[in-house]
């Protein structure tokens, strides 16, 4: 009977707490790892998606930016002085527009900034110190809208001729080409205006040598090409263009001004980007980083964007100055030779959660076919 | 006799650990587990270097636009873009990342430097070097608890080499190589680290 006992004796409870007692350290011990495991996989995580935004904001950024009238743009004289708009008295031209609204950043449209003469006037790069809208309680956000020649259009192959209303533009393709017409890299032929995907569409802008700029309002229509011309498309550039740069009414800074007149300077499509921030509508918290394109809808570049402030260097007739918010009066954008990106904010995910983190982007981006223009300027020329 | 055989070999066969051996391996699991700990932080440590690495990019491509901006504006003449011991403008070895002075508007240029500021328009710490304004954890800049971030374990070197050509190798006048380093220490990793960006410039614009 001892014996029995003996042979399937167990634990003594002392053996058996102390047993517990090591185990639960073991586990507890095991359990800390796991977490600290989870918070530093979530740490990483959160890091890398923020840097990954960072990377492809500030990529696209320094891409557009160092694009800023390139192209035959500059060659018609944007880039040196800009392409004044009409002078209304009442519904001035306002930017940026989708193909539905104007009233993207902070439920307001922006005027174009004016001249030195008082005319609103069509930049390559237009700054917007403080035109964006405010996160929390800082300053409000700054936006910037950026301005280049489409190059995957010959329109500038095609003459341009005005009809009694200043509305409506006939483009027609001469035989043999001009030698304005450069083609795009592995285009034989100019592209037909009513093509899908490269043609005009509604919302498009041209700009009709240096004198004026017009938003295309409606499909393009063909029409049956004159003499020796090959092909002929029919363009709307009517009064109801919300952006209100089309107004007929007006002769300066119209296509007014060339009512009934055959052009022989040629007409350029151009990309007008301007990025700002937004609150996003799905949750109506998180900031984000928007890139518009003249006639399309905005899209997002990258998300929890928090702060997005510029700075410019200009040369005013030699005399450089740096880091400039804003520009003081007497300095014109097209006097601008460098683009800061002075704060590009960004945070991870939502405050106060494991793993915060913010990072802040500062870099410059020379503004390199206007800096060049300004010591070349090139009047009368196209490439 | 047979039976007290049995049992023994029984209990023989069925023996465990004893509680010094559990004790021990416990230790042992502990000390292991510890050392685990410290690969997480190494992991998260190495992200962070990440972050420093793309700051070091910008910092690189910032320099090197501003001395593009400077030759395309005719704001330089090609003679000065070289370092003060060659005749130009920009300051020998590495420098502290101060920002662009008022003569110039381009950083690293020796005698013309102007302090940094931050989001909020202060003067960033350790003697106006550049500092990044991050939300801190409201998530909101502008409020009392932004992380000012100063870059003072960052410098940059903006070194100028005459290229040549033939034999004897004579200058070419009109090319000029610039190399800017940035050379910033990381945490946890005791040697600094360099990113380098190698560009031509040239005369002609």
């Amino acid at each position: 009977m001892r014996r029995a006992h003996k042979l399937n004796g167990g634990f003594s409870l002392l053996e058996l707490m102390i047993a517990a007692f090591i185990g639960l350290i073991v586990i507890g011990g095991a359990v800390s790892l796991f977490t600290q495991a989870m918070k530093g996989s979530w740490v990483t995580s959160e890091k890398s998606e923020m840097q990954q935004d960072v990377r492809a904001a500030s990529i696209l950024l320094q891409r557009d930016i160092s694009m800023a009238g390139a192209g035959a743009l500059g060659q018609q004289g944007l880039s040196n002085n800009g392409v004044g708009l009409p002078t209304p008295t009442s519904t001035k031209s306002i930017y940026p527009c989708g193909p539905l609204t104007c009233n993207y950043i902070s439920g307001a449209p922006v005027t174009y900034p004016l001249s030195p003469s008082g005319v609103p006037t069509f930049y390559s790069i237009i700054p917007g110190g403080g035109l964006g809208i405010k996160i929390g309680t800082a300053a409000p956000t700054d936006i910037l809208t950026i301005v280049s020649a489409d190059p995957t259009l010959a329109l500038n192959c095609y003459t341009a001729s005005i009809d009694s209303t200043g509305t409506i533009v006939t483009f027609q393709l001469p035989s043999p080409l001009p030698g304005t017409c450069v083609l795009p890299s592995n285009v034989t032929v100019p592209q037909a205006l009513n093509d899908p995907i490269v043609g005009l569409q509604a919302g498009d802008m041209v700009l009709f040598g240096t004198a004026a700029v017009a938003v295309v309002t409606s499909a393009v229509t063909t029409c049956t090409p004159t003499g020796t011309n090959t092909a002929c498309y029919t363009v709307d550039f009517a009064a109801t263009d919300i952006s209100h740069i089309n107004q007929p009414s007006i002769t300066t800074g119209s296509l007014h001004q060339f009512e009934g007149a055959s052009l022989t300077i040629s007409a350029v499509r151009v990309l007008t980007i301007t990025y700002y921030l937004d609150i996003s509508p799905s949750d109506g918290v998180t900031p984000r980083l928007m890139r518009i394109q003249n006639g399309k809808l905005p899209a997002p570049v990258a998300e929890n964007v928090v702060n997005l402030q510029f700075t410019y260097n200009v040369n005013n007739g030699g005399t450089i100055t740096a880091n400039l918010s804003t520009l003081p009066a007497g300095i014109s954008p097209a006097m601008i030779t460098q683009v800061n990106i002075a704060h590009l904010t960004i945070r991870s995910q939502l405050p106060g959660t494991v793993g915060y983190q913010g990072f802040d982007l500062q870099t410059s981006i020379s503004a390199r076919n206007l800096s060049a223009e300004q010591e070349y300027p090139i009047s009368g020329s196209a490439y | 006799m047979k039976t007290k055989l049995t049992s023994h070999l029984v209990h023989s066969a069925e023996s465990g650990f004893s509680l010094l051996e559990v004790m021990i391996s416990a230790v042992l699991l502990t000390v292991g587990s510890l050392f685990l700990l410290s690969v997480f932080g190494l992991a998260i440590s190495t992200s962070q270097a990440s972050q420093q690495d793309l700051i070091a990019r910008q910092l690189a491509s910032d320099a090197m636009e501003s001395i593009f901006t400077a030759r395309n504006t005719s704001q330089l003449s090609f003679a000065q873009i070289q370092n003060v011991a060659s005749g130009g403008i920009f300051a020998n070895g590495a420098q502290t990342l101060l920002c662009a002075g008022p003569t110039y508007g381009i950083v690293g240029v020796a005698g013309d430097t102007s302090s940094c500021t931050t989001a909020a328009g202060t003067v960033c710490p350790n003697g106006g070097v550049q500092c990044l304004t991050e939300p801190g954890p409201d998530g909101v800049v502008g409020t009392a608890d932004d992380v000012t971030l100063s870059l003072s374990n960052y410098t940059r070197t903006i070194a100028m080499t005459q290229l040549t050509t033939g034999t004897p190798p004579t200058p070419i006048p009109t090319l000029v190589q610039v190399t800017i380093t940035i050379t910033y220490t990381v945490p946890n990793l005791s040697a600094p680290k360099n990113y380098v960006l190698e560009e031509y410039i040239s005369s002609y614009h």
